[in-house]
């Protein structure tokens, strides 16, 4: 232990025994000094932005050492303990340990999280999404213009035809004049509101009369077409339709071609990674190939196309819906640890397992019911919110008490770890509850708000009441029901 | 001049300098001032150093000029008696009712030693375990004067139990110790300087940078009570304390738990119980005899003592001769160790004068008239 910390440690222990117990001044030096050597090591890792990502063993193999780390804190943290030894406690004392817990749980569950962002930042710093979309783009018209010839061949169509009701329609094989009969590919009736809209949609058409119109497919110009993970990104490629309006009728001049190619080369370079393990490695051009075909092997866009992707999606990590789910898995992981951490310390440890016993078998006993009732969510959060109240009750019973008893401590214990999902159990109920409603007067769910709008709401209600709870209801029960006498 | 310094000071013309030593640490403390106290515990570090080797000229004017600055602020060593713990005819039935505890009532006032004896499975423990508010009482109540309205966590922290399997320690014996003081509220330097006070006191100083499982029980039992002590508090309950000590530390520990009741810095009161009678006879002020979870005898309850003169002997003769010598005006047992005479005409001093008289070899006498080891 460096010098500083061995004084902070003396200093803790002599003045405020409570933080000391907890260990997390430790956790934090050791933790960010961990997470410091992880980035670096990330950093160094031989891993270019263009392969696969290799978060996945890295997840693995620092959740062990996330999982070390917990062993050891707990054999720290086990050894003292001002509530059990009934000593002098402040009336925050329960909601400062807990804060104290929380941040070293935190510290220790983002270490996996180090690897996904330091791949992030690295993809990031090497390529700007800016960057990407423009590479993609022009890359896809440069090949265009390169092979403009080879390209120039008969447009796939499909006949679609206006009718009064579809289930009503009978075939009728004389009724349309094929012009081009042997690039039909298909044939489609609908009614009047899906056939306008397939005509406003579509790249080209052809009427061939007021019900009949024959709608044509640009070809698949999208040379490289990765996928991008973030719809904002895909909104900015251009269709196969820009490409070809972009190049058709400007075919270039041989020079011209020449300076074109030797740019596209520089582009395919730039994301060719060579390491790549792309798994349709078949680039050999047997010539029998389509021209779409010969094109993605000439230029090696198979592999291509997975580098980009692979950039994309270490860029993407932390964009929109997907930080959310990171975030929800590092808070919801650091809260429950935490919180079997603060009733582990403020119960006896009898009463823990038997916590936990219950907890198992309410669990299983629950589905079970629900299973064999056939019951749907709402049935399940009901059971949940009647679950939370019980216990509440149940942990009331403490205060006219005259001995400690298990199944006191039990309901405090579980009430403890389920409070902070009761005002999302609460939102999920009248949330399907709403449903159920609409869906019983015959209404589309359109009409209902979307849950993800508000759960945050809840989330952020749940966790309010939670530490609300530990200031003023959580530490005065545990403290009553613990230093009661025993049978 | 104060008599608890001159009575130091007759220590050291006596050259008992350990008890003296052990005596200007306690004086100090009760004086509240924490240089007295640093200057007496570098005074008792200096006696350490010194001990074995032969104590140096310096050693006694020092400590003569350590005592007449405590001399000086001696009127602090006032001593107040104040009632603790009151339980009312307090039962215990376990709900296995396989034992169950008669009504005791009993008062535990500061300054107090209380001592429990009774032999393995009588009650003694319950009885503790009651007082110490671990136990949910059958009956009757307890009543602690100097908490208003306590809560059972105020309960607990105001009183310390020790039982007789001390639970283990984890970490640097000295972390524990500073633990103890600061969660009572000694913070900062008073904790320092409290925790090497206790060290000292008890002796315990050369292994406080130890752990748990490199000291002995004994010295486990040791560090348990020094731990207990700097929590400050005010009914101390032992189980069993000299169950794990050699015959000296026994003896060490019961006079230095005789004087930290009395302490004025914190005085409080004690409740121990043994199977070593006459040790913990000697320096408790009540001695309670429980059998079958009745309370058998208390000392003090004279009635209960007049009615034999009881003495313990050992001796190589044979009983005969002891009936012989007594003359038909006692009576004599041998439970194959010693022998337990008791009359009912001669006392105590008459018997042994008798006996000597007689030419009787003696390894071992005690007057057992007053003692619960009359009832075992």
């Amino acid at each position: 232990m460096p010098g500083f910390l061995k004084r902070a440690d003396q200093k803790l222990l002599l003045n405020k025994p409570g933080i000391w117990s907890t260990r997390a001044h430790l956790v934090v030096y050791y933790g960010i000094l961990f997470l410091f050597v992880l980035t670096v090591i990330c950093f160094l890792e031989p891993n270019d932005p263009r392969d696969y990502s290799t978060m996945e063993a890295w997840i693995g193999f620092v959740s062990i050492v996330s999982g070390i780390g917990f062993i050891v804190w707990m054999i720290y943290l086990l050894r003292f303990n001002v509530f059990k030894k009934y000593g002098i406690i402040h009336p925050l004392h329960g909601l400062v340990t807990f804060f104290l817990y929380f941040m070293a749980s935190g510290i220790l569950v983002s270490f996996p999280y180090v690897h996904p962002i330091v791949e992030s930042v690295r993809a990031n710093n090497t390529y700007t999404d800016e960057e990407i979309i423009r590479d993609v783009n022009n890359i896809n018209i440069k090949i265009f213009q390169v092979e403009y010839d080879k390209l120039k061949e008969p447009w796939q169509y499909h006949r679609i035809q206006l009718v009064a009701s579809v289930k009503k329609e009978v075939k009728d094989e004389n009724e349309v004049d094929d012009p081009v009969t042997s690039y039909i590919i298909n044939d489609y009736r609908y009614d009047s509101s899906d056939f306008y809209t397939k005509i406003n949609e579509a790249d080209s058409i052809v009427k061939v009369k007021d019900s009949v119109y024959l709608v044509y497919n640009t070809p698949d110009y999208s040379f490289l077409s990765p996928y991008l993970y973030w719809s904002k990104a895909n909104d900015d490629l251009l269709s196969a339709f820009e490409i070809f309006k972009k190049v058709n009728g400007h075919p270039p001049t041989p020079a011209e071609r020449e300076t074109i190619t030797r740019e596209l080369d520089v582009l395919l370079k730039k994301y060719y990674y060579k390491h790549s393990r792309y798994y349709y490695n078949d680039e050999t051009i047997t010539g029998n190939e389509l021209p779409l075909e010969m094109i993605r092997k000439k230029y090696r866009l198979g592999k291509i196309d997975n580098s980009i992707s692979h950039i994309m999606m270490k860029k993407s990590r932390w964009r929109g819906n997907d930080k959310y789910a990171f975030m929800r898995v590092f808070y919801y992981v650091t809260l429950g640890i935490t919180l079997l951490i603060f009733i582990f310390r403020h119960s006896s440890i009898r009463t823990f397992w038997l916590s936990v016993l219950t907890g198992v078998l309410l669990t299983i006993i629950t589905a079970m019911i629900l299973g064999f009732s056939r019951a749907d969510a709402i049935h399940f959060l009901s059971f949940m919110i009647v679950y939370v109240l019980l216990f509440f009750f149940g942990s009331l019973a403490v205060w006219k008490a005259k001995r400690r008893m298990a199944i006191t401590g039990i309901c405090i214990n579980l009430f403890v770890f389920i409070v902070t999902a009761f005002p999302l159990l609460v939102y999920g109920w009248c949330y399907e509850y709403k449903k159920y409603q609409l869906d019983h007067d015959g209404w589309v769910y359109k009409n209902l708000y979307n849950f993800e709008e508000y759960v945050i709401y809840a989330e952020v209600g749940g966790a309010v009441i939670l530490l609300l709870l530990l200031a003023t209801y959580i530490s005065k029960v545990y403290r009553h029901w613990f230093a009661l006498p025993e049978d | 001049m104060h008599k608890r310094i001159a009575e130091i000071q007759s220590y050291l013309q006596h050259n008992d300098h350990s008890l003296a030593v052990r005596r200007i640490l306690d004086a100090s403390l009760d004086t509240a001032d924490l240089s007295l106290l640093k200057e007496a515990i570098a005074f008792s570090r200096l006696y350490r150093q010194y001990k074995d080797a032969g104590l140096p000229p310096a050693f006694i004017e020092s400590a003569n000029s350590l005592l007449n600055r405590i001399d000086q602020v001696a009127e602090r060593f006032t001593e107040r008696t104040a009632p603790l713990v009151t339980a009312s005819q307090i039962s215990k039935t376990y709900s296995s009712g396989n034992f169950s505890l008669q009504p005791i009532s009993l008062q535990v006032n500061t300054g107090d030693v209380l001592g429990i004896v009774g032999e393995n499975g009588n009650g003694k423990t319950t009885l503790l375990r009651c007082m110490a508010a671990q136990l949910a009482l059958t009956s009757g109540e307890l009543q602690f004067a100097q908490l208003e309205n306590p809560d059972h966590y105020e309960i607990k922290h105001h009183l310390a139990f020790i039982p007789q399997r001390i639970p283990r320690w984890f970490g640097l014996l000295k972390d524990n110790l500073h633990f103890s003081a600061a969660i009572s509220g000694v913070k900062g330097e008073e904790n320092e300087v409290m925790v090497d006070f206790m060290l000292e006191r008890l002796d315990l100083t050369p292994y406080a940078h130890l752990t748990w499982n490199q000291i002995s029980s004994g010295y486990r039992t040791r560090f348990e009570i020094a731990r207990i002590l700097l929590q400050k508090p005010k009914l101390l309950i032992l189980d069993e304390p000299l169950a794990n000590l050699d015959i000296n530390a026994q003896q060490s520990i019961l006079t230095d738990l005789r004087f930290m009741a009395k302490s004025v810095h914190n005085p409080m009161g004690i409740l121990l119980s043994s199977q070593q009678l006459h040790e913990v006879e000697k320096i408790a002020d009540t001695v309670l005899l429980i059998k079958k979870g009745s309370c058998l005898f208390r000392t003090g309850e004279q009635e209960k003592t007049a009615t034999a003169f009881v003495i313990e002997l050992e001796t190589t003769v044979k009983r005969d001769q002891l009936l012989n010598v007594l003359a038909a005006e006692g009576e004599v047992q041998f439970n194959g160790g010693f022998y337990t005479v008791s009359s009912a005409t001669l006392p105590a001093q008459e018997m042994l004068a008798k006996l000597v008289t007689a030419g009787i070899p003696i390894s071992y006498f005690r007057d057992i008239t007053h003692s619960t080891k009359r009832f075992i």
